[in-house]
């Protein structure tokens, strides 16, 4: 059985995001575009935790890019806790998450993004990630 | 043998119970930076090209025929499309499978992907002849609802635009119902919801204030634009919303009587019996619906001998004078109620030609118990512990004490709503008003604007948009979109309706308020006349007026001078009959008052010319 455990385009967690997380963005005078989405499994009974040191490593959430020098830059890319640590988070930087997260539609943790273009280069960029450390999901 | 492990069996049934799993979630960015020229439609060539997914897996290659985009208001956004099955494995693994369609455009120099749908496979049909599947997808707009789990899940879902009423549209933690939750507020807000192209839930007020774009003639399709008015049964002349409060108009009424005993001189003369205090009290307390106030005041005779007269004494001991009453006071008062229902009301006129009844009704109750509020005797309802423990210093006595609250003026009445609260009350007044908004605005948007240009998914449901073409100058907010790519043949189109309202503001809202009217009760029941009225003499009227026959009845003895054999006698009694409650203030009885309300609805723009 896969992880549970994922990302979702709904906080009732029943649409998984499947594919790419689309941003538009003008090419000249881009305004930064915000999204929320959510990260946690609709099982409750289930919880996860970074498979590095479950229950003491915090879960995170980076953002990689496949291909550093064309695209774009994950610093144009912010991620928070709430909408209003947008304006605070640093492009790029990772996202911290408790150290356990447990299963159900309660417990679902909202993963905040902003995107704002900076390579003013008109294409479509598909280069970012967003991609959690290696996690652990077991029974709670 | 191992013994069994009662928790290992039922572990073996949980959901989603599976051991350890390891592994990353991911979830893909695409930053589209797009130049509007890509959307011009200036002279020159442009290219699409879809890309759908189904599942995992990337069909973009096998499409076939069309595919076709919907979205509206308050409904979920559905997509068909028409592909080449792989194998016949796959017609078996279509449904519910997860679902994006995206749209890369291109245009010398200009590249721009745009998300158009997110959402499931509904149904999937095959056509044997063709070996074509068409796909049937829904986003998950019916569902989102039904996963709430909390009242405060439902509202967050309607942006903080629904208008609440615990009293009219109650959520219970015990049998929760999100769905017909989600409905009731849905009625109320002055706005529409949608899922946009990406899946994300959206709530758009119905303002329309400067439009994002206007399309000018070389924009949009020639002979695509049409002006759709709104239906006759769409406009009524006008919406009313009432909401009936129901509750109780307690009344208190209080009366003063009072008796005195006749001269000693005919105890000596007719024999008359006197007044047992006993009596007296016993008659106080038997008066139907009525009861004593605090407690009467009865006067004894003074001990002592009356006389001579024709050689006769009246004597009465100090014994036989603790026994008698000689005469008294008292108050006598009364509480009932009056089933009340008060009317609150507001008539928004909406201009059309229609005359149907367009109304929006609802009521809710107060749960106040007023019959034992009614029947409760005073002084079963005194406290042991007030008794016992009389306040200091010691107040005067209203005689009112130990009744259940609330406690009428006197010779009054009081409007009585038990547990509905000013808030309650102002919340329902303003759901009421909210719907009959809703109402308003959904039949004046019921005028559209409907037009069609090349594929452009920049626009979602809300969006304000303009347009000039034709002879037709409009402004409005997008009600519908439908987009429709045929991989056959290349074209592309989108086409957008705008809802166009002749409203009168710039954003659509109300206010609303209501208070409870009072009342001007009075009353002046007249007190009874208590006489002393004497039987058997040669003065007994032989057909008094029933009414009037009240206080002691008694009659001369049989022994005396005065004794009338021939004369009525009287049923020996102190009789009390109190004044009956007129009918107006005991029948159910109904209040009309009006909310005091403004409501506005966003307005478009239409102008044609000829």
């Amino acid at each position: 059985m896969a992880l549970s455990f994922g990302f979702y385009s709904d906080a009732a967690l029943t649409t998984p995001v499947a594919s790419r997380l689309r941003f538009v963005q003008p090419v000249a005078d881009p305004v930064a575009v915000d999204r929320v989405i959510w990260f946690g499994s609709p099982l409750p009974g289930r919880v996860c935790q970074a498979g590095s040191d479950p229950g003491v490593d915090p879960v995170t959430i980076g953002i990689t890019d496949a291909d550093s020098g064309s695209g774009s830059p994950a610093g144009d890319v912010r991620l928070a806790l709430t909408s209003g640590g947008l304006d605070t988070a640093v492009g790029g930087d990772p996202l911290v998450l408790p150290e356990t997260i447990a299963g159900g539609v309660a417990a679902a943790v909202a993963v905040h993004i902003r995107v704002l273009d900076s390579t003013h280069a008109s294409g479509v960029h598909n280069d970012l990630s967003l991609i959690t450390n290696a996690l652990r999901e077991a029974d709670a | 043998m191992a013994a069994f492990d009662s928790g290992s069996f039922d572990h073996a049934f949980d959901i989603g119970g599976g051991g350890v799993e390891t592994g990353t979630a991911t979830a893909g960015l695409s930053v589209s930076v797009v130049s509007p020229l890509v959307f011009s439609s200036a002279s020159g060539s442009i290219g699409w090209s879809p890309t759908v997914i189904v599942g995992a897996a990337d069909v973009s290659a096998r499409l076939s025929g069309s595919v076709r985009i919907s979205a509206a208001e308050d409904s979920a956004r559905v997509a068909a499309l028409t592909l080449i099955p792989a194998s016949a494995a796959d017609l078996e693994g279509y449904e519910g499978q997860a679902v994006t369609i995206d749209v890369t455009l291109f245009r010398p120099g200009q590249t721009a992907t745009w998300r158009l749908f997110t959402g499931t496979v509904e149904r999937s049909e095959f056509a044997l002849a063709e070996r074509l599947v068409t796909l049937s997808c829904r986003d998950g707009w019916q569902e989102r609802p039904a996963a709430c789990a909390s009242a405060a899940q439902v509202e967050a879902l309607l942006g903080g635009l629904a208008t609440t009423s615990g009293r009219l549209l109650p959520w219970s933690d015990a049998e929760p119902d999100p769905v017909a939750y989600f409905s009731g507020l849905l009625e109320t807000i002055p706005g529409a919801t949608a899922i946009d192209s990406s899946g994300v839930w959206q709530v758009v007020r119905w303002d329309i204030g400067t439009p994002e774009e206007t399309f000018a003639a070389g924009e949009v399709f020639d002979g695509s634009v049409d002006v759709i008015t709104a239906a006759r049964a769409d406009v009524p002349e006008a919406v009313r919303a009432t909401l009936a409060v129901r509750g109780h108009r307690l009344h208190s009424a209080e009366v003063d009587i009072d008796w005195t005993a006749v001269d000693y001189s005919l105890y000596i003369l007719q024999g008359l019996p006197v007044l047992p205090k006993t009596t007296a009290q016993a008659a106080l307390d038997g008066v139907p619906d009525w009861n004593t106030r605090g407690d009467p005041v009865i006067v004894e005779p003074t001990p002592g001998s009356y006389g001579p007269i024709g050689g006769s004494y009246y004597v009465v001991s100090a014994d036989q004078a603790a026994a008698i009453c000689q005469s008294f006071e008292a108050t006598l008062y009364r509480r009932w109620y009056q089933e009340v229902e008060v009317v609150y009301s507001i008539t928004i006129d909406l201009g059309g030609a229609s005359s149907r009844d367009d109304s929006i009704s609802a009521a809710f109750s107060s749960d106040f118990d007023v019959s034992e509020w009614e029947s409760a005797p005073r002084e079963a309802s005194v406290s042991p512990i007030y008794s016992a423990n009389p306040p200091h210093p010691p107040g005067t006595p209203t005689g009112y004490e130990g009744l259940p609250a609330p406690i009428p003026p006197t010779n009054g009445a009081v409007d009585h709503f038990g547990d509905i609260t000013t808030p309650d009350l102002q919340a329902a007044v303003a759901q009421v008003v909210a719907r009959a908004m809703r109402r308003v605005g959904e039949g004046r948007r019921q005028r559209r604007v409907r037009f069609a240009r090349p594929l452009d998914p920049r626009w979602e449901i809300g969006a304000v948009l303009a347009i000039d073409s034709g002879g037709v100058a409009a402004t409005g907010q997008v009600s519908e979109i439908e987009h429709d790519m045929d991989i056959d043949s290349g074209a592309m189109a989108s086409s957008f309706t705008l809802a166009v309202p002749d409203g009168d503001g710039e954003v659509t809202g109300f206010t609303a308020t209501a208070s409870a009217p009072g009342n001007t009760v009075a009353h002046t029941l007249d007190a009874p006349d208590l006489g002393n009225w004497i039987g058997s003499s040669y003065d007994t009227l032989p057909d008094p007026d029933e009414d009037t026959v009240q206080g002691f009845l008694c009659n001369v003895d049989p022994r005396s001078d005065g004794y009338d054999v021939e004369a009525p006698a009287y049923v020996p009694q102190f009789r009390i009959v109190m004044p009956d409650i007129p009918a107006p203030l005991r029948d159910p009885l109904t209040v009309e008052t009006t909310i005091s309300a403004a409501v506005t609805i966003a307005s478009g723009s239409l102008e044609i010319t000829f």
